[in-house]
């Protein structure tokens, strides 16, 4: 029983390591909460695996520790929270950018029209913060509201929060 | 149990109360007025713990009445008593410059409340008995810490906020699989409790193994080497005031949690979390000092700094004699302090040229007084004498140095050759912004009064660890001692007489009642 316990973890943290390199936002959220999975099933099997207990004092016979069952619900409960905020910033990540890639966040280092000759990595001269019209869909121009964003810390670095 | 046994859940309580208080829709001067008041309220009480352990006493508040291995506690040492001062002191500073500085929207976004309920998580880390209310407290700080990361979705908080958060809930899993492993092994998830179980084991290669586990954990969250990558990205594109009590303090309660864990629970086998520590902590110095050798902008500069001296407390409490822990102990101080007024010095440098870079030059014309704080506090950073940083990075590599096994020496070499970086890279930033002529093109802007207030006090409190270098230091060593002798806090929290647990054939039975 622990052996096959043993195995699924190690192929749900598998499965979560791969689809957290991947460069699409949603995956690496579902990536995240694959290890949340594996965490869980972690604490209940190093508890021991046993059948026929139930964590129960008043039924006479073995009975299990139920303490690692209550981090386990504590765990889902936090870990269902940080997802919902993790998509939360995707779904805003998307909205930003127009595409849901890594890239949508962009590094606006390289892609500066301005900068001059061989200059583009120089970080004095930063492009604007401006949604990625490179990568983005065409059927879905990214929201005018955006536009706005400058990406400078100076004092008019506000305007950003739709 | 003395009368004071509420006072360890006060000041997150209060820090509680008071977010959610401010989630209430009022006016924009009732919400300032409830952040300071509530912070206010959150130093009093850190102050009143750091009074009531002066003595070694161990405050003790079991939630639910439960009595200690059995219930949740909340525990105040010295060491827990002084980190709470700190976070409160740099919180009361945050506060004050995010009211100085009037942002609109984020603060219809309810960024005062957020900000209280990063100071409660913070705090509830700090003054925990518990390794799973640790993971608890870190996610109550860090879930605030994603949402003030990302509030204002500007692209680049956007970019950053999400490697950020991806990173730390990738460390949220391990921390909860190593919590698992910990009870799998000793059995319960009180500190005071595992440490009695760990010591009676002996040295034992599994619980070595949960230790490792919880070091790269602690590694992850206070941004060692390897895995502090997000940092220097993450802390320029936060809010300034945000972004002061961030880069003061959060990778502190990462720092605070190893000395924790290293000193009071797992101290059975030392040999190789210290010579981890000492590795990660030496290639930590030098990649900070590099990094704030090589940019550019003010706060990526400082956010480098940040990364160094998570690398210093690495080595103290990686040399590992009393000597080193009570250096560590006092650098925590100095650099919480000397973070806090370097973040509140380049906003206000930010705001008077309206630029992030560093190259503005000749500005000590505008803002003597402003340079004046700089300088005292690049010289605390880099170490140099007449600052309270001279004084702990003093001791830190004297301590290193009277250990003496080949990976301290390593690491004292690495240290004094980071402090020189150091030292030129905020000689850099001197030339570069205060020096000099001011070029007549560039414009000076207005800056807020009570910005310019909030750097000026936070550098008068990096003064006075110059001036009261010798109670610092005391209290210091006092800490050291009692992290020294574990038994007195676990005495402290398991009572005189703790409830002895028969061993059962089956499971791991707990009594009824205590």
């Amino acid at each position: 029983m622990e052996a096959l316990f043993a195995l699924l973890i190690g192929l749900l943290v598998a499965a979560g390591v791969f689809l957290l390199l991947s460069r699409k936002i949603v995956r690496v959220v579902l990536g995240l909460t694959f290890i949340g999975y594996a965490g869980n099933l972690a604490i209940l099997t190093v508890a021991g695996l046993r059948e026929l207990a139930p964590p129960l004092l008043t039924v006479p016979g073995p009975y299990m520790d139920p303490l690692p069952q209550a981090l386990i619900l504590t765990a889902i409960v936090i870990g269902f929270a940080t997802t919902a905020l993790l998509l939360t910033v995707a779904l805003r990540a998307y909205q930003v950018a127009g595409h849901d890639n890594v890239a949508a966040f962009g590094d606006n280092l390289a892609r500066d029209p301005q900068a001059g000759e061989g200059r583009f990595a120089d970080p004095e001269h930063q492009g604007p913060d401006l949604p990625d019209l490179i990568h983005s869909d065409p059927e879905e121009p990214p929201e005018p509201d955006t536009g706005a964003n400058t990406g400078r810390a100076g004092p008019g670095d506000r305007e950003g929060l739709a | 149990m003395s009368g004071l046994s509420w006072l360890p859940l006060a000041p997150f309580v209060t820090s509680l109360g008071f977010g959610l208080l401010l989630l209430w829709p009022a006016r924009r001067p009732v919400r300032v007025a409830l952040s300071l008041v509530g912070t206010l309220a959150t130093l009093a009480f850190a102050a009143g713990l750091l009074l009531a352990t002066a003595d070694g006493t161990v405050l003790v508040s079991a939630l639910g009445g439960w009595r200690a291995p059995f219930g949740i506690v909340m525990t105040a040492d010295r060491l827990a008593a002084w980190m709470s001062l700190l976070a409160a002191v740099s919180a009361l500073l945050a506060v004050w410059q995010a009211a100085a500085d009037p942002d609109p929207v984020r603060e219809k976004y309810w960024l005062f409340a957020l900000m209280q309920f990063l100071f409660a998580g913070v705090q509830l880390s700090f003054l925990t008995g518990d390794l799973f209310n640790l993971f608890v407290a870190f996610e109550v700080m860090l879930v605030a810490s994603y949402a003030l990361t990302v509030l204002g979705s500007t692209r680049e908080q956007l970019r950053e906020g999400f490697r950020y958060i991806v990173m730390n809930l990738a460390a949220s899993s391990l921390l909860v699989v190593t919590c698992g492993l910990a009870y799998g092994v000793l059995g319960t998830l009180n500190f005071a409790h595992l440490a009695q179980r760990a010591a009676e084991l002996g040295p034992n290669a599994t619980v070595t193994a949960v230790g490792v586990l919880l070091l790269i954990v602690f590694a992850a969250k206070g941004a060692l080497f390897p895995l502090g990558f997000w940092l220097p990205g993450t802390y320029p594109a936060l809010p300034p005031a945000v972004g002061t009590f961030f880069a003061a303090v959060l990778t502190k309660v990462g720092v605070y949690a190893l000395i924790r864990v290293f000193t009071t629970v797992f101290t059975q086998e030392p040999g190789l979390p210290n010579s981890l520590l000492l590795g990660l902590g030496s290639v930590t110095m030098l990649y900070g000092a590099f990094g704030m050798a090589s940019q550019r902008e003010w706060r990526r500069i400082l956010s480098f700094t940040v990364v160094s001296s998570v690398g210093y407390l690495a080595f103290g409490l990686g040399v590992g004699t009393p000597e080193a822990v009570r250096a560590s102990v006092a650098y925590l101080a100095v650099s919480v302090l000397v973070t806090t007024a370097l973040f509140a010095i380049a906003t206000v440098a930010e705001r008077a040229t309206g630029t992030r870079l560093v190259r503005a030059r000749g500005m000590l014309e505008f803002l003597p007084l402003l340079a004046a704080c700089f300088l005292l506090c690049a010289l605390t950073v880099a170490g140099l004498p007449p600052s309270g940083g001279f004084v702990a990075k003093y001791a830190l590599v004297r301590a290193g140095l009277a250990q003496g096994s080949p990976l301290a020496l390593l690491a004292v070499v690495s240290a004094l050759l980071s402090s020189l970086i150091t030292l030129y890279a905020m000689l850099n930033v001197w030339r570069g912004f205060f020096w000099g002529k001011h070029p007549a093109w560039l414009s000076v802007y207005r800056v807020p009064r009570a910005l310019h207030a909030a750097a000026y006090v936070a550098s008068a409190l990096v003064a006075g660890l110059t001036l009261f270098a010798g109670p610092l230091f005391a209290r210091a060593g006092a800490t050291a001692a009692e992290l020294s002798q574990p038994e007195r806090y676990i005495r402290g929290v398991l009572g005189d007489n703790p409830v002895v647990i028969p061993p059962a054939p089956t499971g791991t039975p707990k009594e009824t009642h205590p």
